[in-house]
């Protein structure tokens, strides 16, 4: 620092000559060049270091950042950072994203570049200062911003070629390709066409006789017909539905049988929601009832709130929000977790609905996008004022049932289970009584016989009149070496000579025998007294309202775990007890049992007739009460206001420990239209006003559209279709974006009339068919010249297989069950989606359900090719199939015509039949020679353990013992594992 | 950084192009000094394919040994003697936030002996560690953010403490590719023990950890799907041929599609690894010598395993060990160091006798260290235990280009806090990039409006670590 001082100073004094001038060189920068810098280059260049570049000093100027030094002293015309604010060069414009400085400005920082770069303190410290009040503010050309426009419908374009537009959305992309010279390809044949709206609406492929019918049926809307078929199936809310699951980052919990938030961990995908599934069937019926969407958006934010006559019907949405994630648990800070459930919900809900990346304000302003800090607090108040909510749908009656029941089977478990303990502990009392006895008898036969087998200490234990199993466990004990504390010491040592004398035994054994009996009362004593600690214990209000939101408090108090202390024993003392009288399951400790331990069956050789029938008549009555218990009442995983709404303070930082000023809860301001501060809201927590707020922004009509048009092209209009912000893409048909916003919201919001639209036309039925004129110029086929070539989502592809082999169990709605459970053969849709989830969806891109996803990337890997060749999923559906093909014909070339027609909806030609001809003939001389035996394979098992192994319970087997695959099966599986079965053109 | 904006990936396959290049479409124009070029529509690569680090690499292969729950460093690597002077005292400052009520200070009930040149002490638990210490580098001055397990092993497997971000081996394998076609290049050696979830997160799912159970003593039950338990391989070459026919003809009836083209060359792959993975998860196969050496039980079997997954290119290989989590009691530490002393040490020994040392970099890891003060809070049956400690503790790594021999960091007298060097474990994480030849900064991935990194917005490469 001393150095770069000096440095400023002989540059300084070289320049000018004379301190007075200096001194105004010092004014200069202050009232001319710092706040220019401040205003425009601090947000990414001072602590971020965006591209490496600091500007907050002057040695941090002359360091420069990736691209080199920013400023060369003298040099105003060669300096980086004049070059940048001048915007010679297209790739580096500055400030990125905001408006071009003024040419007074750029004049100013030219001039102090030439006059030395003077800055008066040389280190940056002091420079960061002006950064702690920042007036947020939103310039006009932030406003300006295309996604913030009201929606206007725009002008329906003129085109050349108007034979091939067939709808209006075809002259807005007509006009586009005409302006780049570009012709569409031809129009999909009615076979793509068909397979294509299938798997768009409904995500399974037609049958050969939907096939067949389509084909002959010439009428002008023999389309529009498939079109709004599909639209009435049920099954298009399990499609659609999904998709809207992929943005809702839904998950259910394991299927352990504890049915209430247990553990959700830190996000560690554990817990134990039973409910949430009842989330995912709204999502599916709001989507087959083509609910207006401006409600669909409401309804999962405040449906509580919402008019009492529809409440009942849309309440399930709030599990958009209600499922959480809720960080439960042992392992959570309570501030932070509570401050990462509301980012959470900040994320799913501004970048869901309004394609807004407001998280990105977490920790100071967004770098890019006009949303401040503010706004993110703001909307953190409207959830720090919603709690976790269930909504019993059973009567009060029913409810109470269930909960009284569960009462009693809970009080008679826990009598059994201490009447169980106390008598474990009296038969090791009774026993601790006779260690000399066991002791003695260990020394005497490892005297005499150091490898004593059972056989032979059975034989002791009948002469000696011991207990057989006890005895053999203080075998293995006394003749261990690895003993923790020190009290054998002297006894080990008189073995180690050789086994010392009769009387010294005696004394050891007795002492020892004195050691456990003082050891057990002390440990029941310190039992006790914590037991009275724990029961005595209150948390205060205030604690606990920190704790966990909303209802959530009703499961668990933690928190004084962690800080109540218990009584202890003295740890050598623990160590006898640990060793001869009962082991601790932690992983502090060795897991084992104590000698003396023994447990339900192998306990009772010990009791008298009289504690054996208490017992059993206490186990009598915990299974009575358990098989009375009524079946479990459903409800709904909700939010609700909590009493008093609450408005959060600024994390400075991000830091939810240093809290800044307090911002009243509502909503960003760029959208809220007001100053530059949030919009605020009054009513309860503020969510309903924040729904209203979303539905009237121009942004939820252009993102859901655009999600819309995503999924039937394979890609947005706007390709990051949850940023509309600075960062994201910019849409490659603006009007026709406008165009369809506002057919949207003129059509009530209707998804449904949304598809149509897109559907019939043009656009969307052009074929996939290359042209190396239109490639030329558009590779990436932005301007849609042609269809995508389009991988099956996962589900799809597990849909499909069943549904082409017959074997899809087609109801719809319930709770989730494994996948790899064989004996589930319902729509992948229904398959338990953990936050961790199955292996097989994630091989195929299935996205993280910790984070609301965008889209789904569509990766290629080997890994893929094993499900197909190896899975028990492709090999059962290909038995399946080939079962079925074997029994429609007897004949091969028919078989292998009724087998294309199933799978790829369309005949095999001469050679294809050929081909699987000469398959069979060759597969049935291998067949012949593989050995009857198959090889024994069965799937691996290895999981996170925080994965939660109750999710794995032992499933049912796939079938019997695999057989070799036949020559049919073996054909059938290549079918089903064919580019042409998984790819749409 | 405009640039990117400039040239969003537009498609999917675009998007994989971009990912190809390991960074950013503009930091690699910037790196080779050549504007952006128009994406041109051939085939969208295979995203393991092999990718040139952005600078020369020191470390080409990374094996992490995370010992899950908190390794004690005053018990092991950062002898304390004041902790004997002053066992039973309270600490002559104030206690910082760890998870459980703390008392007073505990000395070691281990002892310490000196190794190696520098005559480094290290505990009564790793002996084997210890005979080999000048192989290794001891970082002492570990920090973290979090005093609880969940969030700190995200930070130290994904650099930020909650899920949803990928972990450091997804990062690396989508920097770098891998070096072997046939076996994925992320894996993860489990007993069944925690970790979190090794999802690649929002990077493509390619990159996520392949877990493997290394207790499984037969090789081909390791991997999902790897055999076919009703046909051979013969057959099912022969059904290969002829659903490559199908697809072949597909690809000429829609005019060529170069999605397609790559199912076609992996469905080969696919075929291929049927036989290598079971093959490389083979140790029966090591000499008698070399299995002795990595000895039985706890992590020797995926040590070895390890190093035979390096040797066949394998970019990222992580081994999860829990259980250290001792809070009632240390001498807990007796089990779990015995579970991974000697295999830790072989591992080491193993890959410098065959050169592999040199370009191999083993971390040796704990998402925190613990308390040299008592853990009384929680309900604990004896008051003989550790409590979390994010504010000083030690990782170890070896090889891979990090400093032989050295010791970097100090905690306070009492091993507590750090007191010089600190190392985030953010800097950590941009050490290990910058070894592997990857700018922690420029490895980055567009996410929802914003780039992402390992590092997040931190880290800093620690040179001294590097040899």
């Amino acid at each position: 620092m001393n150095l770069v001082r000096l440095g400023c100073c002989v540059l300084v004094a070289a320049v000018s000559g004379s301190a007075q001038q200096a001194a105004e060189k010092i004014e200069f920068f202050e009232r001319r060049i710092r706040p220019v810098l401040t205003n425009n280059c601090y947000t990414c260049h001072t602590d971020t270091k965006l591209g490496g570049l600091q500007v907050n000093s002057r040695v941090a100027l002359l360091t420069g950042g990736n691209s080199g030094p920013a400023i060369t002293v003298g040099k105003p015309d060669d300096s980086l950072l004049i070059r940048a604010v001048m915007h010679v060069d297209p790739n580096l414009k500055m400030p990125l994203g905001g408006q071009k400085l003024k040419d007074s400005e750029i004049a100013d920082l030219k001039y102090w570049i030439q006059t030395g770069a003077v800055w008066p303190d040389g280190d940056a410290k002091a420079a960061v200062a002006p950064i702690a009040s920042p007036k947020f503010s939103i310039k006009p050309e932030q406003r300006k911003f295309w996604s913030f426009q009201p929606i206007q419908k725009p002008a329906v374009p003129a085109v050349k070629d108007t034979a091939w537009a067939k709808t209006t959305i075809d002259r807005f992309i007509l006009a586009k390709l005409e302006e780049n010279n570009l012709k569409p390809v031809k129009q999909a044949d009615k076979r793509s066409l068909i397979r294509r709206a299938y798997y768009d609406l409904i995500g399974l492929p037609p049958t050969p006789e939907q096939v067949d019918a389509f084909l002959s049926d010439n009428s002008p809307e023999a389309f529009a017909k498939i079109v709004d078929r599909l639209l009435a199936a049920p099954q298009y809310g399990e499609r659609w539905g999904r998709h809207w699951l992929d943005v809702a980052h839904y998950a259910d919990g394991s299927d352990r049988p504890d049915r209430r938030p247990v553990f959700l961990g830190y996000g560690q995908a554990r817990d134990g929601y039973a409910e949430t599934w009842r989330y995912r069937d709204w999502v599916a019926q709001a989507f087959n009832q083509d609910m207006p969407y401006d409600q669909f958006v409401k309804a999962q934010l405040a449906a509580d709130l919402m008019p009492e006559k529809d409440r009942a019907k849309l309440l399930p949405a709030l599990g958009f929000l209600g499922i959480g994630p809720w960080f439960t648990g042992d392992d959570v800070v309570f501030v932070e977790a509570r401050a990462n459930e509301r980012d959470d919900k900040i994320d799913v809900v501004s970048k869901g609905f309004l394609g807004l990346t407001v998280t990105c304000a977490r920790c100071h302003n967004h770098k890019y996008d006009p949303i401040s800090q503010k706004d993110y607090t703001a909307m953190g108040g409207i959830f720090a004022s919603s709690g976790y909510w269930e909504y019993n749908l059973a009567p009060e009656q029913q409810v109470a049932a269930y909960q009284n029941q569960q009462k009693k089977v809970k009080a008679a478990e826990s009598a059994l289970s201490e009447y169980a303990d106390q008598s474990a502990l009296r038969v090791a009392e009774t026993l601790a009584g006779q260690i000399p006895q066991y002791m003695l008898a260990v020394r005497k036969v490892s005297l005499a016989n150091p490898k004593a087998q059972k056989a032979d200490f059975e034989k002791v234990a009948e002469t000696e009149k011991l207990d057989s199993e006890t005895f053999q466990r203080w075998f293995k004990y006394l003749t261990a070496t690895e003993k923790l504390h020190p009290y054998l010491k002297a006894w080990d040592a008189m073995m180690a000579k050789g086994g010392g004398t009769d009387a010294e035994a005696q004394k050891l054994a007795e002492d020892f025998r004195d050691m456990v009996l003082k050891v057990i009362p002390e440990r029941k004593a310190v039992i006790a007294a914590n037991e009275e600690m724990t029961r005595n214990y209150k948390p205060d209000a205030n604690e606990a309202s920190v704790m966990l939101p909303g209802d959530l408090m009703q499961f668990e108090l933690f928190q004084f775990k962690q800080q109540m202390v218990q009584k202890v024993m003295d740890t050598n003392h623990y160590y006898v007890w640990l060793d001869v009288v009962r082991g601790e399951n932690d992983q502090s400790f060795a897991k084992k049992d104590g000698i003396f331990q023994y447990k339900s069956k192998d306990l009772l050789r010990f009791l008298t007739a009289e504690e054996k029938s208490k017992l059993d008549a206490m186990q009598a009555e915990v299974s009575a009460l358990t098989k009375a218990m009524p079946p479990e009442y459903p409800y709904l995983m909700a939010l609700k206001d909590e009493a008093k709404p609450v408005n959060l303070k600024l994390n400075i930082r991000g830091n939810p420990h240093a809290l800044g000023e307090e911002v009243h809860r509502g909503f960003p301001a760029i959208i809220g239209k007001t100053d530059g501060d949030p919009l605020p809201f009054d009513e309860g927590s503020g969510r309903m006003q924040l729904a209203d707020a979303i539905v009237q922004s121009p942004l939820a009509a252009r993102v859901m559209v655009n999600r819309i048009w995503q999924h039937h092209f394979g890609r947005g209009i706007v390709n990051t279709p949850s940023d509309f912000g600075m960062m994201g893409d910019r849409p490659s048909h603006p009007e026709l974006l406008d165009y369809l916003a506002s057919q949207f919201i003129a059509g009530g919001w209707s998804i449904k009339a949304m598809h149509r639209e897109i559907m019939l036309s043009a656009a969307y039925q052009e074929a996939y068919q290359a042209s190396e004129a239109n490639s030329a110029v558009d590779p990436e086929n932005r301007l849609i010249w042609r269809a995508n070539f389009r991988r099956l989502e996962i589900e799809s592809i597990r849909d499909s297989m069943l549904y082409v082999t017959g074997n899809l169990d087609e109801r719809l709605g319930g709770p989730p069950q494994n996948l790899k459970n064989p004996n589930f053969k319902k729509r992948t849709f229904y398959a338990r989606a953990s936050r961790t989830p199955d292996g097989l969806l994630t091989l195929f891109d299935y996205p993280d359900p910790n984070i609301t996803a965008e889209q789904r990337s569509v990766t290629n890997v080997p890994l893929q090719g094993l499900f197909f060749m190896n899975s028990d999923l492709v090999n059962n559906q290909a038995n399946t199939l080939a079962a079925r093909l074997l029994q429609e014909s007897d004949n091969d070339e028919d078989r292998i015509q009724r087998a294309y027609r199933i799978v790829f909806e369309r005949p095999a030609t001469q050679a294809e039949v050929q081909r699987g001809l000469q398959f069979l003939s060759k597969a049935d001389v291998l067949f012949k020679q593989a050995p009857a035996e198959p090889m024994a394979v069965q799937a691996p098992r290895a999981r996170p353990q925080a994965v939660n192994d109750e999710d794995e319970a032992p499933l049912p087997r796939a079938s019997a013992p695999a057989t070799k695959m036949t020559p049919w099966e073996q054909y059938t599986q290549a079918l089903l594992s064919s580019g042409e079965f998984y790819y749409i053109n | 950084m405009s640039d990117k904006r400039l040239f969003p990936p537009s498609t999917r396959r675009d998007a994989l192009k971009t990912f190809a290049n390991g960074f950013g479409l503009a930091s690699f124009a910037a790196l080779a000094g050549r504007p952006v070029e128009a994406a041109s529509p051939a085939i969208a690569g295979n995203p393991w394919t092999p990718k040139p680090p952005h600078f020369a690499p020191k470390a080409k292969h990374v094996i992490v040994v995370f010992l899950q729950g908190g390794l004690s460093q005053v018990d092991s690597f950062d002898y304390k003697p004041m902790l004997d002077k002053f066992d039973g005292k309270p600490l002559p400052f104030e206690t910082p936030r760890t998870e459980f009520a703390t008392g007073n200070l505990m000395r070691s009930p281990f002892t310490f002996k000196k190794y190696g040149k520098n005559g480094t002490e290290v505990s009564e638990l790793f002996p084997h560690i210890g005979q080999n210490i000048d192989d290794f580098c001891i970082v002492r001055s570990m920090i973290s953010d979090i005093p609880n397990h969940g969030p700190s092993v995200y930070m130290m497997n994904t650099g930020t403490i909650r899920a949803g971000r990928p972990q450091m081996g997804s990062w690396v394998v989508y920097g770098l590719g891998t070096e072997d076609q046939n076996l994925p290049g992320f894996i993860v050696l489990t007993a069944g023990g925690g970790g979190g979830d090794f999802s690649s997160a929002f990077l493509p799912a390619v990159y996520q950890g392949t877990l493997v159970p290394y207790n499984q003593p037969d090789p081909k039950k390791q991997i999902q799907y790897l055999a076919n338990a009703r046909m051979n391989l013969t057959q099912q070459r022969e059904q290969l041929d002829l659903l490559q026919d199908m697809n072949k003809s597909y690809l000429d009836r829609v005019d060529g599609a170069p999605e397609l083209e790559a199912t076609i060359q992996s469905m080969e792959v696919a075929f291929r690894m049927q036989t290598e993975a079971p093959d490389v998860f083979d140790t029966r196969k090591e000499s008698k010598e070399t299995l002795a050496k990595y000895g039985q039980g706890g992590i020797s079997q995926a040590c070895l395993t390890a190093r035979r997954l390096v040797e066949k290119g394998v970019r990222f290989v992580q081994i999860v060990h829990a259980g250290w989590d001792h809070h009632a009691d240390i001498m807990g530490h007796k089990f779990t160091a015995h579970d991974v002393d000697q295999p830790i040490a072989a591992l080491v020994q193993d890959l410098k006798e065959r050169g592999m040392l040199d370009d191999t970099l083993v971390l040796v890891t704990s998402e925190f260290g613990r308390t040299p003060v008592l853990n009384l809070g929680g309900f604990r049956s004896v008051h003989n235990g550790r409590d979390h400690n994010i504010y000083g503790f030690t990782v170890l790594m070896a090889g891979g280009g990090s400093k032989a021999g050295g010791i970097y960091g100090t905690t306070d007298d009492f091993g507590f806090k750090v007191a010089e060097n600190p190392v985030h474990v953010h800097d950590l994480h941009a050490t290990v990039l910058h070894l592997l030849g990857l700018n922690h900064e420029k490895l980055t991935f567009k996410y929802s409006g914003r780039n992402f990194r390992l590092t997040d917005v931190a880290g800093r490469v620690v040179k001294d670590l590097i040899a």
